[in-house]
């Protein structure tokens, strides 16, 4: 059971950050209300509205890009279960599949896969 | 740690590990490189990748054939030599390609790196030993190659037929993965031998050592328990588990899908919709590549494949096996796609029929392979049509390729009129690539033509000793594939009389291109040398074959209705105690 | 603990697949077809992950990752493909792709 105290404490640390933050920006921060910065997203997409119309294809770059570097942790994952066992090994081997993915990274950003214009 | 990769695992996936770096090297040169400066030394770079796989593929010869990488990977004949295939195919695919991709502003260094990659994913493939590995080969080739095929963005054509091609492929490669999942089901395993083995033990045949299995099954440790195999009571669970017998249908089933998606992706009758539309619709040095070297890769892989995991004798010749599809889709790819090639009017779309052609002719030899008995080296045809088929193939769409009429693609036939005067090298090379095509000597595909229907005469000749039904049909297949033949000779020696007979099309002219002229020479040159000098790839082919590594030859056993699956058990039983 | 059988999950998968499957032949908008060839792949997982939990072996979950990887990487090319078209013929549809068609 004591185990469980440190993601007790985890979360009231996080919580408490939050807090604290949102808290300071209202007491301090200047306000200027207006209708865009009202939207749920600022510079996004309504959240309602009918689910059929069409989005701009720069939403379909952007999910490239993630759907690319999301899969990564498929296979970063199990490593990091068992890294322990592996030792430097392991930590070899999972940093020639990184590095290919940063070549893939660097090839990205430099086409400018990145921007979003 | 037992699972450290060792130096020989590192050696024997040179070629791949070669090309891989190669391919991400280009890809880094081309963005650290300006915008607008000529791409095309990237050909070059490419070309001394795959030189050098080719060369650490070749210093690989003398190694042992043996398993790699935990079981992952083969190294052995069979995978050496098909690389040095692929490595060929796509080097010169890389020399033709800058010319034409400079006419069409899409000089690019993606170009070359995709070729790479897709190369790549081509030998791993072949030299797979597990379902796992082969399909990441697989994917990491039909991936590359879809977007190879809508490489060239302001062509409408070539974005639509790429997404027909990558909608196709992903269909084929989604029905492939749900065969190997039922496949694995039946078995517990996705290593090509070990499903070999197993199904050659559950559908039963008296003459295997049932020590043998005994001792495969724990040494391989997990297997024991995932083969369905129970040592204490000596029962094959896999023929008995789930529901009753139900998951017999399942294992057919899911061999049937693998072998109908490789069937696909070899592009053979009744599978072939997507296959005329690719090549046609793709920038010729593209389709110089789908039609060789991908080809090339999937029907060595199909071989691989029969050969390590499906060459079961009930598996080939029983009520549902194989040997009946290959049969069918021989003669249908042979029948349609001659016949259809002689209709066409656009020489990219011919050279596509015609492909299908050729896929129906290799799939004569794989009948023969499967046929009766079943003998594995027959299969050695099949390797040395590959090596004809794709100097004619890509030499053919090269020329294409190497061919310019201000901006439009030239495909026409009429497009080649009196060319062979102007440029008479070229003239006599696309008449060489022609006659190969059409098998006629002395050039490289009579040779693999007469290689193949030999493979169907000596099987059909087995046939008859074994008393085996339907061995007639086997020459029946011979006799129309011979007949097919000539009607193909009609088509390619229009070819050539556009090229001699015809009154010249200004427009047209030959690119003044260095590196496509050494890439065509090549492909001429070695289909001439093929077809004098047969003897040394001859040998290189049936050494690939007779060297394949976890091969499973046929058992040859008559067997009468359920008995020998008791018998099996109790052998079984006797092997355990 | 309660366990379904083993042909539950079976026919869960291939009720899935041939959904895909169907959809992917008879659909005709090419985010949609796209899509089915998604749930082709994920119907294959789950027959991966029945068999693995059966047979009490790992390497069916192994081929899960890969597929999962494979299945990004196609939805990647597949994605740029479509916005390829678009930009050709402000059209998703796959019946408009007629151009081949001699």
């Amino acid at each position: 059971m004591i185990d469980y105290v440190a993601i007790l404490m985890l979360g009231l640390v996080g919580v408490a950050m939050c807090a604290t933050v949102v808290a300071l920006s209202v007491l301090f921060g200047p306000r200027n209300p207006s209708r865009w910065k009202g939207t749920a997203y600022e510079s996004g997409s309504e959240p309602f509205g009918d689910a059929r119309i069409r989005l701009d294809v720069k939403y379909y770059m952007i999910a490239i890009s993630f759907i690319m570097f999301d899969v990564e942790a498929v296979f970063l994952l199990p490593w990091a279960v068992v890294a322990k066992d592996y030792g430097a090994y392991g930590f070899v081997v999972a940093m020639v599949f990184v590095t290919i993915l940063v070549v893939g990274l660097v090839y990205e950003w430099q086409k400018g896969g990145l921007e979003w214009d | 740690m037992s699972s450290l990769i060792t130096p020989i695992d590192i050696a024997s996936t040179l070629p791949f590990i070669v090309l891989c770096l190669f391919g991400m090297v280009v890809l880094l040169l081309e963005v650290f490189q300006r915008q607008g400066q000529s791409r095309s030394y990237l050909a070059y770079v490419s070309a001394v990748g795959f030189a050098t796989a080719a060369f650490s593929a070749w210093l690989l010869m003398g190694v042992e054939g043996q398993l790699v990488f935990h079981d992952m990977n083969y190294i052995d004949g069979f995978s050496k030599v098909t690389a040095l295939l692929m490595c060929t195919a796509g080097a010169v695919t890389c020399l033709i390609a800058p010319r034409y991709l400079a006419e069409l502003n899409a000089d690019r260094g993606e170009f070359y790196a995709l070729i790479l990659f897709s190369a790549g994913g081509m030998i791993m493939m072949v030299s797979a030993a597990d379902f796992i590995v082969f399909f990441m080969a697989l994917e990491l080739m039909s991936i590359a190659v879809y977007a190879l095929a809508a490489y060239v963005r302001s062509s409408r054509v070539a974005a639509e037929a790429g997404f027909k091609y990558f909608l196709m492929g992903a269909f084929a490669s989604a029905i492939m993965l749900y065969g190997i999942a039922l496949v694995y089901g039946a078995t517990g395993t996705t290593n090509l031998a070990a499903i070999g083995q197993l199904l050659s033990y559950g559908a039963a045949s008296g003459s295997v050592d049932p020590a043998l299995l005994l001792s495969k099954v724990s040494e391989q440790g997990a297997l024991a328990g995932a083969a369905g195999y129970d040592t204490t009571t000596g029962d094959l669970l896999m023929l008995n588990y789930g529901s009753g017998t139900a998951n017999m249908p399942l294992l057919y089933l899911g061999i049937t899908l693998v072998i109908v998606s490789a069937v696909f992706k070899v592009g053979a009758v009744p599978f072939h919709m997507w296959l005329p539309d690719a090549y046609s619709g793709a920038p010729s040095p593209v389709g110089a590549f789908m039609a060789s070297a991908v080809k090339a890769a999937a029907f060595a892989s199909l071989l691989r494949l029969l050969a390590l995991a499906f060459f079961d004798y009930e598996l080939r010749m029983g009520p549902m096996g194989w040997v009946q599809v290959t049969f069918f889709l021989a003669l249908l790819s042979m029948a349609i796609g001659n016949l259809v090639a002689i209709a066409q009017t656009s020489v990219k779309r011919m050279l596509a029929y015609s492909s299908i052609a050729h896929t129906g002719y290799m799939l004569v030899a794989i009948t023969a392979m499967g046929y009766g008995v079943g003998d594995l080296d027959l299969g050695a045809s099949v390797v040395f049509y590959l090596f004809a088929y794709v100097f004619g193939t890509v030499g053919a769409f090269g020329i294409l390729a190497y061919l310019t009429r201000s901006r439009y693609y030239v495909e026409r036939f009429s497009d080649l009129n009196g060319l062979g005067y102007r440029y008479p090298a070229l003239g006599v090379a696309m008449t060489l690539f022609m006659l190969s095509s059409a098998g006629i000597p002395p050039t490289a595909g009579f040779i693999a033509k007469f290689q193949v229907f030999k493979a169907a005469v000596i099987a059909y000749g087995a046939g008859v000793e074994a008393g085996e039904p339907g061995a007639l049909l086997l020459l029946a297949l011979v006799v129309s594939g011979i007949l097919f033949s000539v009607v193909g000779v009609y088509y390619y020696l229009k070819v050539i009389v556009h090229l001699y007979m015809r009154d010249p099309v200004r427009e047209v002219t030959a690119s003044d291109s260095g590196p496509a002229r050494v890439g065509i020479s090549v492909c001429a040159i070695a289909t001439l040398v093929i077809g004098l000098f047969p003897g040394p790839l001859l040998n290189l082919s049936e050494q690939a074959m007779s060297q394949m590594e976890g091969r499973h030859d046929g058992v040859y056993v008559q067997y009468e209705d359920g008995a020998p699956i008791e018998d099996l058990q109790r052998l079984m039983r006797e092997g355990s105690r | 603990m309660l366990s379904l059988p083993l042909s539950w999950y079976l026919m869960l998968s291939a009720t899935l697949f041939v959904m895909g499957a169907l959809g992917l032949l008879l659909r005709r908008n090419a985010i949609v077809a796209f899509m089915c060839v998604e749930v082709m792949l994920n119907a294959v997982n789950l027959t991966f992950i029945a068999f693995s939990k059966y047979h009490q072996d790992y390497t069916g979950q192994v081929f899960v990752f890969m597929v999962i990887a494979v299945a990004a990487a196609e939805a990647g090319i597949g994605l740029a493909m479509i916005v390829n078209m678009f930009r050709h013929k402000h059209s998703v549809q796959v019946d408009e792709a007629t151009l081949l068609r001699h």
